[in-house]
């Protein structure tokens, strides 16, 4: 899997603080983490860690599209 | 009559959620008069599956739990249905929520003879809170995530063909996507992710055109 870059890690650590507290993410085999775990998976490189960077880099880059497509439907 | 197999592990947090997620698709195929089976939670070894995959064949299969490219998994993540067991979906309809299945496991099904395989290619990844986990289907963080997957078998069961039904649950998706992204509700932040890399990682194999009923 991509190793990512140290920007990436904090762009997706700053997404993952305004989660709220009582919600935590459940990540197929890899179990069920709290924010504050998927921030300590993010900065130790683990494949959890990167899973959820590829969460949010796959939403952030929809997001042109995503907004191109509510254009065209209002 | 239509034989119709659901599969629920239930031996964590997670598969938890699966399991619940499919009660009202379970009673909504009863509804409509499918033979409807069911290998829940224990009962869910890969001896059990295998066995009944080998003596029945159902038209329609929906599997829960956990999954990797190349299995799925049954109870306590002992493999179920593997590459190597994969023929035992031939002929069927297949929806796999379950992680990546859809990557090699679906390919492979259908190279064997299953009909179409429905499933995700990564993780399926879903938010939940934590006061919720005894009551996963009043989880309002986890029920925008798992209505579009839903409305897959719904569609199938109503009798679309398969194109039709993966249509439904990316229009599905989007409709969601487009109400929480102009939400100020926190939980959007949690909601919009698994949204969006679910929808983008559901992959189908097989004939397109194909249908239940």
């Amino acid at each position: 899997m991509t190793e990512f870059s140290a920007e990436i890690k904090r762009l997706v650590i700053k997404r993952l603080e305004a989660v709220p507290a009582n919600i935590s993410f459940s990540i197929g085999n890899f179990g069920t983490f709290s924010k504050d775990e998927l921030v300590e998976q993010v900065n130790e490189n683990t494949e959890v860690g990167k899973t959820i960077i590829d969460m949010e880099l796959t939403f952030i880059r929809e997001m042109p599209r995503l907004a191109q497509k509510i254009s065209a439907e209002n | 009559m239509k034989n119709v197999l659901f599969v629920r592990t239930k031996y964590d947090a997670a598969t938890e959620y699966l399991y619940h997620s499919c009660d009202e698709l379970i009673s909504d195929a009863t509804k409509r008069g499918f033979n409807v089976s069911q290998i829940d939670g224990e009962k869910a070894t890969p001896e059990q599956i295998q066995s009944y995959l080998k003596k029945t064949t159902p038209d329609f299969v929906c599997l829960n739990g956990h999954g990797a490219p190349e299995v799925f998994y049954g109870h306590q993540n002992k493999e179920a249905i593997t590459l190597s067991s994969a023929h035992l979906l031939t002929n069927t309809i297949t929806f796999t929520r379950a992680c990546a299945c859809a990557a090699k496991l679906g390919k492979e099904a259908v190279a064997k003879g299953c009909k179409a395989f429905i499933g995700y290619n990564k993780p399926f990844v879903f938010p939940k809170k934590n006061e919720f986990e005894s009551r996963p289907l009043k989880d309002d963080s986890a029920t925008p995530v798992f209505t579009p997957s839903n409305t897959i078998v719904r569609h199938i069961f109503k009798g679309t063909t398969v194109n039709e039904a993966i249509n439904a649950s990316h229009r599905l998706s989007a409709k969601e996507i487009n109400k929480w992204l102009f939400s100020t509700d926190p939980d959007a932040n949690a909601i919009l992710p698994a949204l969006v890399m679910n929808d983008k990682a559901l992959q189908v194999h097989g004939d397109l055109e194909v249908s239940l009923v």
